[in-house]
């Protein structure tokens, strides 16, 4: 008894205060309280601080301060939309039958990834516990000009499966999945990416739901195994926690889940419905996947993770796959705004806005980062002369926030996986500045595996900008003395500088990969590696 | 056997224990205890001697029922009533409150974070300057933390929970009987323990928790009757208060882990608040979420601190400072806590950055001399002791200052206050008056040889006694013995006149008539005399004679500060109830290229920049003084362009004239350059009906009979249109130099009551000190010349 309580009160007695309960829907009843508590926390300290930032400050430059106020406003977009679409977290209850299973064609898109990891990837496919199952490898190296692609033929062969090389380029991975689409009959599809390993349960979790008629697509979490590699890999786990944990959640509960590319199963007729895969954008599961809902078919979540993939293990990797990401969203919130297109609710149409407009946050962050520079050089700021009630309401407000964040993630979205968001501003403005331009950008597949490349796109802008930091901080300090205004805009140069630094520190990992282990030894990774199920990860107990 | 095995296999840990407190007790006894009392010590110290209930107090402070003074009773009846041994019994509560930290940050988060925290308390500067003070604080610390002890035993659901109640209910009410404002604190902690148990069996029975209610609500009432009686004493600040106007949210924060380390300073790194916005962001890292106990703690610190912020802004400052004090054990036990669990390299480098950073915060807390904090109404009353001589006076302000004095001071000569104080009668300190106070100052002079003038606490009119001693009396000595504490000697040469506003044939007109002009705080005089006040003193006392008098403010060029200045400018002399001076000289082509030439670029610029001078200044009074010597250049200008400067000019005259409070005056150059005929002819097409007037003389030295005259003469023709005239320079006169001459002195100080029908006032518009431009040694136009300002202020025959 008394060794215990001892160990209890060391452990600051977490062990005695949380639920040991292994079922799922007894951690969705007690995340429900916590979760809504803290967005009604966040949402309050949030008015309070923006009614203090537009109504009680004064107003300095008046430039500045209306890119200020502009950013505020976006980010103020982002963090109601956010708390909306985690409000309800009460699962859905969806129609599932244990027994359904008709024939389902199983793609592995390839385009000329390595050997290995194709031959795993079909080994898990083969793995897969369902009676009714057909397996392809849509081989998309020939057309792309790949070295590998007549190897790939050669292992489908040697395990068994069917391989279907295109010889006819066009429309990318859409491309290839329509010509797959249009030789093979199964009712339903399951789609993998070639690093995507899928468990054995993966068919018998998900293709239960297309019982219900209306069923579109049943979408999974990606899981990358390699999250614990390097600062890189752990920072795009980070991400994808998020979006897979609280945020999908709760797209779950408003109809709003999209197609995310990979791991998930779709229903043909669904698919032919909207004229197949959509091959004129570089995100194309993003647009099919709101072209189904226009035309009135369902989506569901199944916030299980049933397969396990590859994170991008380098900063270039990073950057491009941000950048597809990017220029494909933006072209959705310019080119196909959703609150434009007939068929989608309300809901559905803030929903695919907001998650579009993610990618303009870039923009957001190299404003606000632009700021302390811009005083350094010219004493212009965009607020006067700053009182306590700024630091007051903000101050809760950014705690409220990431506590949330916390929330939603399960505590996997480190404080490296939001350097890496804010830090992405040059990918996001690349981004608009193709878009702007009419770039139309390559459909190149991310690579799965590490290469020694320099990624001037993010080192070049980043490291200028700590370079200028630090020079204006001088020039400023010559010029005025240790003011307060000095302080403060250097406390936010410094913020900006450290928020930078894990990606300068992940291109610097990224040189070699003897690094990796020295890093991840001590620090931000060392939190990730915990053994044992990737799903209690995602999820909690 | 058990209990001295355990000592001996832990020796060294104990070791340590016991080491902190003796190393703190022994550095904050050696740095801190020695000096003289401070304002927040006379309290304690006056207790039995018969004043205390008269000394300004917090109320919440109360001698009558606080528990610490019972105790301090107590501790004096056996240790005498040394300020020593009052201030031991402080010491004692804070080098028990170091095992007190330990105890309890180890029954909420473990040995290694309870070492830290113990740490922590024992380099805090913040305590230890509490513990060498002879306050309630450190006593309020001491319960604080034992507080923390049982609160987290009952947070993290102990077994015995029973003692824990027991535990935490004596500490809340010893901690509300040292400090009501405890109890706010109390009831935060009480409200997030039934948050944190729902749902879970019930821990007290519902007869406890009735009456424990009533108990609490009784507390509550009891605090209400002493906030309403705070809120009714705002005649006079408690000396602590000046801190606590000071201190806000930011401030305070910063002053809890640094200690006292003077406003500018703390500001300084209060400003830098964003470094603790990473800090929030760092707090995603630890891959699991915050305990419950570590929430409650944060909702437990910061809820009601907040609150009391938010008050503060929207209400009415509150004792900030005071109510930190009670949560610096739940602090220290967050901040321990962030930094024991990071990941080894980071804790260990955050832990140890931390301390050394403390360490110097102490360290300069305890070496500096120069500190706020650091009061030494010792050093002053024992130098005034022995200075002062039976024929003196000696004059106090703030009017409490007086007790921290009296307590040192021997000497002959009486103390008096100002304002005037009635210390038998314990109620408010009287309302501050400028006139009261010249005339009770004048009286107290009446026959004395030296005036002693103490200034302390400022209240907001130290500089208006400051002033009107400078302007009247001659100054022998000044110190300033500790930052905001200051000395300085006085003796009368001529009787002093007491501006009674006098209502003479045209003056009820005079819109400056009893109103007061504005003294710019930080004029380059000021500036200088402040550089010199230790090494070359006689020559401060000098530039004091400009420093103390109005001046213009000068508007030269069109920068994008301009609007903000002024607006600080007019808020600034708002506050004083005085009237500022301004001069637009931007005109385009203005001093022809000069040594004052530049300007405005075009008419559009010009007129846009005069808009937002107008703008900034609003509807509150100013006077406004335009474009000096531009109609005197008008005299030589072809035709078409003269037209196109008059209408400029006129446009601008114009746009003042359009605000209520503007008291504008066009310049009309001097006595000898333009005929008074033609210059009524000028300042008519200019349209000096929509101004008050004309000015004249500006930045000239011509004598105050001569341009009078002149102005008279001008004043004439355009049917009796007032004037003002600058006598920054004209003290003897001008000679036929125009630039830097040198050899001339200050005019008449500048002053409403002229005297002359015409003429609505005597204003300083050239400050003098600045120099004309490059000419006899001189620097570039405007800028400051100290020995041309000396020379100015030697030959001023004042």
């Amino acid at each position: 008894m008394a060794s215990s309580s001892t160990n209890a009160r060391q452990q600051g007695g977490a062990a005695r205060r949380f639920p040991t309960s292994e079922s799922t829907t007894g951690i969705f009843s007690e995340e429900r309280r916590l979760g809504q508590a803290l967005i009604l926390l966040t949402l309050i300290v949030g008015t309070l601080y923006y009614g203090v930032l537009f109504l009680f400050l004064e107003r300095g430059d008046g430039t500045l301060y209306f890119f200020l106020a502009s950013s505020e406003a976006f980010r103020l977009w982002q963090i109601v939309t956010l708390c909306y679409t985690t409000w309800h977290t009460t699962p859905p209850s969806f129609a599932f039958d244990a027994a359904f299973e008709p024939a389902v064609d199983l793609y592995i898109t390839v385009a000329g990834e390595p050997m290995d990891l194709v031959r795993r990837t079909i080994k898990g496919a083969q793995a897969i516990d369902y009676p009714n199952l057909s397996i392809y490898v849509l081989n998309d190296g020939l057309v792309t000009g790949k070295p590998n692609w007549k190897a790939i033929d050669s292992l489908c062969g040697e395990m068994g499966v069917k391989c279907m090389t295109r010889a006819t380029g066009g429309g990318a991975k859409a491309g290839n999945i329509n010509y797959a689409l249009s030789k093979t009959t199964g009712e339903y599809v399951a789609i993998f990416d070639a690093d995507h390993v899928p468990k054995a349960q993966f068919l018998k979790k998900t293709i239960g739901f297309f019982v219900e008629e209306k069923v579109g697509f049943v979408q999974t979490p990606q899981y990358y195994g390699n999250h614990a590699l390097n600062i890189t890999t752990a920072a795009a786990w980070a991400q994808q926690a998020l979006f897979f944990g609280g945020i999908c959640r709760g797209k779950n509960a408003l109809n709003s889940v999209f197609m995310c590319g990979t791991n998930l199963v779709f229903r043909r007729r669904a698919v032919a419905d909207v004229g197949g895969m959509f091959e004129k954008s570089i995100t194309e599961d993003f647009l099919t996947s709101m072209f189904l809902h226009e035309k009135g078919w369902t989506s569901v979540y199944v916030p299980e993770v049933l397969s396990e993939g590859l994170g991008p293990e380098d900063l270039s990797a990073y950057a491009k796959q941000q950048f597809r990401w990017a220029r494909g969203c933006l072209e959705v919130v310019f080119q196909y705004n959703p609150l434009l297109r007939e068929g989608l609710s309300l809901t559905q149409k803030v929903q695919y806005l907001a998650s579009a407009s993610y990618w303009l946050s870039g923009l957001v962050v190299a404003l606000n980062a632009l700021f302390p520079l811009i005083f350094f050089f010219t004493g212009l700021t965009p607020l006067g002369s700053v009182n306590e009630a700024l630091l007051i309401a903000f101050l809760p407000y950014m705690l409220a926030t990431v506590l949330m964040l916390k929330e939603l993630s399960n505590s996997q979205f480190r404080f490296q996986g939001l350097c890496f968001s804010m830090a992405a501003f040059p990918i996001h403005l690349k981004a608009l500045l193709h878009l702007g331009c009419g770039l139309k950008p390559s459909f190149e597949v991310t690579r799965k595996r590490w290469q020694a490349e320099t990624c001037w796109l993010l080192i070049l802008p980043l490291g200028t900008y700590v370079g200028c930091a630090l020079t204006g901080m001088i020039l400023c300090f010559r010029r005025e003395g240790l003011s307060c205004a000095l302080a403060t805009n250097s406390a936010w140069a410094i913020f900006y500088m450290a928020a930078v630094s894990p990606v300068l520190a992940a291109a610097w990992q990224g040189r070699s990969p003897s690094r990796w282990r020295w890093l991840s030894r001590h620090s931000m990774a060392a939190g990730l590696s915990r053994p044992g199920n990737p799903s209690r990860l995602l999820l909690g107990r | 056997m058990q209990p001295l095995a355990n000592i001996a296999k832990n020796w060294r840990f104990l070791t340590v224990l016991l080491l902190m407190p003796l190393l703190a007790g022994g550095v904050s006894w050696l740095a801190f205890a020695g000096p003289g009392i401070r304002l927040a010590e006379l309290h304690s110290l006056l207790q039995n001697a018969g004043n205390a209930g008269r000394v300004p107090h917090d109320p919440l402070g109360d001698t009558h029922t606080s528990l610490y003074f019972m105790v301090l009773a107590g501790w004096r009846a056996l240790l005498g009533s040394s300020p020593a041994a009052v201030r031991s019994l402080s010491e004692v509560f804070y080098l028990m409150s170091i095992p007190a930290m330990y105890v309890a940050v180890r029954a909420a988060y473990g040995k290694a974070t309870g070492i830290f925290a113990a740490l922590m308390a024992s380099v805090s500067p913040c305590m230890q300057w509490q513990g060498s003070e002879a306050t309630a604080f450190s006593m309020l610390a001491f319960w604080s933390a034992i507080n923390l002890y049982y609160f987290t035993r009952i947070m993290l659901g102990d077994e015995r929970e029973r003692t824990a109640w027991i535990g935490y209910g004596i500490t809340a009410v010893l901690g509300i009987w040292t400090y009501p404002l405890s109890l706010v604190l109390a009831s935060f902690q009480l409200l997030i323990v039934f948050v944190n148990r729902r749902g879970n069996a019930p821990f007290l029975g519902l007869r406890t928790r009735i009456w424990g209610a009533i108990m609490v609500g009784m507390l509550w009432i009891w605090l209400g009757g002493k906030m309403i009686e705070v809120a009714s004493f705002d005649r006079w600040l408690t000396p602590l208060d000046q801190e606590a106007q000071a201190a806000r949210f930011s401030t305070t924060f910063v002053t809890l882990f640094l200690g006292f380390q003077g406003s500018a300073v703390i500001t300084f790194i209060a400003a830098a608040w964003p470094l603790a916005v990473l800090g929030v962001f760092c707090g995603l890292s630890p891959a699991s979420k915050p305990s419950r106990l570590t929430l409650g703690l944060a909702a437990v610190a910061l809820g009601p601190l907040a609150l009391l912020a938010v008050a503060s802004l929207l209400i009415t400052p509150m004792p900030l400072s005071q109510y930190s004090a009670m949560i610096v054990p739940t602090l220290y036990a967050l901040v321990a806590r962030a930094v024991c669990s990071c990941e080894w390299p980071y804790s260990f480098l955050a832990g140890s950055g931390l301390l050394v950073v403390m360490l110097l915060a102490l360290a300069r807390q305890s070496f500096q001399p120069n500190l706020a904090i650091k009061q030494d109404y010792r050093g002053l009353s024992q130098y005034l002791s022995s200075k002062v001589g039976s024929n003196d006076v000696i004059i106090v302000s703030s009017p409490f200052v007086v007790f921290p004095i009296e307590y040192y001071y021997n000497g002959p000569a009486r103390m008096n206050t100002v304002p005037a104080w009635d210390r038998s009668d314990a109620r408010a300190i009287p309302v501050f008056d400028e006139t009261t106070m010249e005339e009770e100052v004048v009286k107290l002079l009446n026959g004395r040889n030296t005036c002693w003038l103490v200034l302390s606490c400022d209240q907001g009119y130290e500089r208006a006694i400051g002033n009107f001693f400078n302007r009247h009396l001659q100054r022998l000595y000044y110190r300033e013995f500790s930052p905001g504490l200051r000395l300085a000697a006085f003796r009368q040469v001529r009787p002093i006149e007491i501006e009674k506003p006098r209502l003479g044939p045209k003056s009820a007109l005079n819109p400056l008539a009893g109103f007061r002009l504005y003294v710019n705080p930080d004029s380059p005089a000021r500036q200088q005399a402040r550089e010199w006040r230790e090494t070359r003193p006689q020559d401060a006392t000098l530039l004091d004679k400009i420093a103390a008098h109005p001046m213009a403010f000068w508007l030269v060029r069109n920068n994008r500060s301009v609007a903000l200045d002024i607006k600080k400018i007019m808020s600034a002399a708002g506050e004083e109830k005085a009237v500022p001076c301004f001069v637009t000289y931007f005109f385009p082509e203005r001093d022809r290229g000069g040594f004052s030439g530049g300007g405005a670029r075009d008419a559009k610029e010009y007129l846009g920049w005069i808009q937002a001078i107008a703008d900034s200044i609003g509807d509150r009074k100013a006077i406004v003084i335009l474009e000096p010597d531009t109609l005197g250049f008008l005299l030589n200008v072809p035709g078409l362009e003269k037209e196109r400067r008059l209408t400029l000019l006129r446009k601008a005259a114009h746009i003042f004239g359009q605000k209520r409070g503007v008291i504008s005056y066009i310049d009309a150059g001097h006595c000898n350059w333009v005929s008074p005929g033609e210059m009524a002819s000028l300042l008519q097409r200019v349209g000096i009906g929509t101004a008050r007037g004309f000015a004249l003389n500006v930045s000239n030295f011509y004598p105050n009979d001569e341009v009078i005259a002149y102005g008279n003469k001008i004043s004439k023709l355009l049917n009796g249109k007032p004037f003002v005239i600058d006598t920054s320079r004209n003290g003897l006169g001008a000679t036929n130099e125009l630039f830097n001459p040198p050899g001339r002195a200050l005019g008449f100080p500048p002053s409403v009551h002229t005297g002359h029908a015409h003429v609505d006032a005597f204003l300083w518009v050239k400050n003098p000190g600045e120099s004309d431009g490059t000419a006899n040694g001189g620097p570039v136009a405007g800028q400051w010349w100290a020995e041309y300002a000396l020379g100015l202020a030697e030959r001023a025959r004042w």
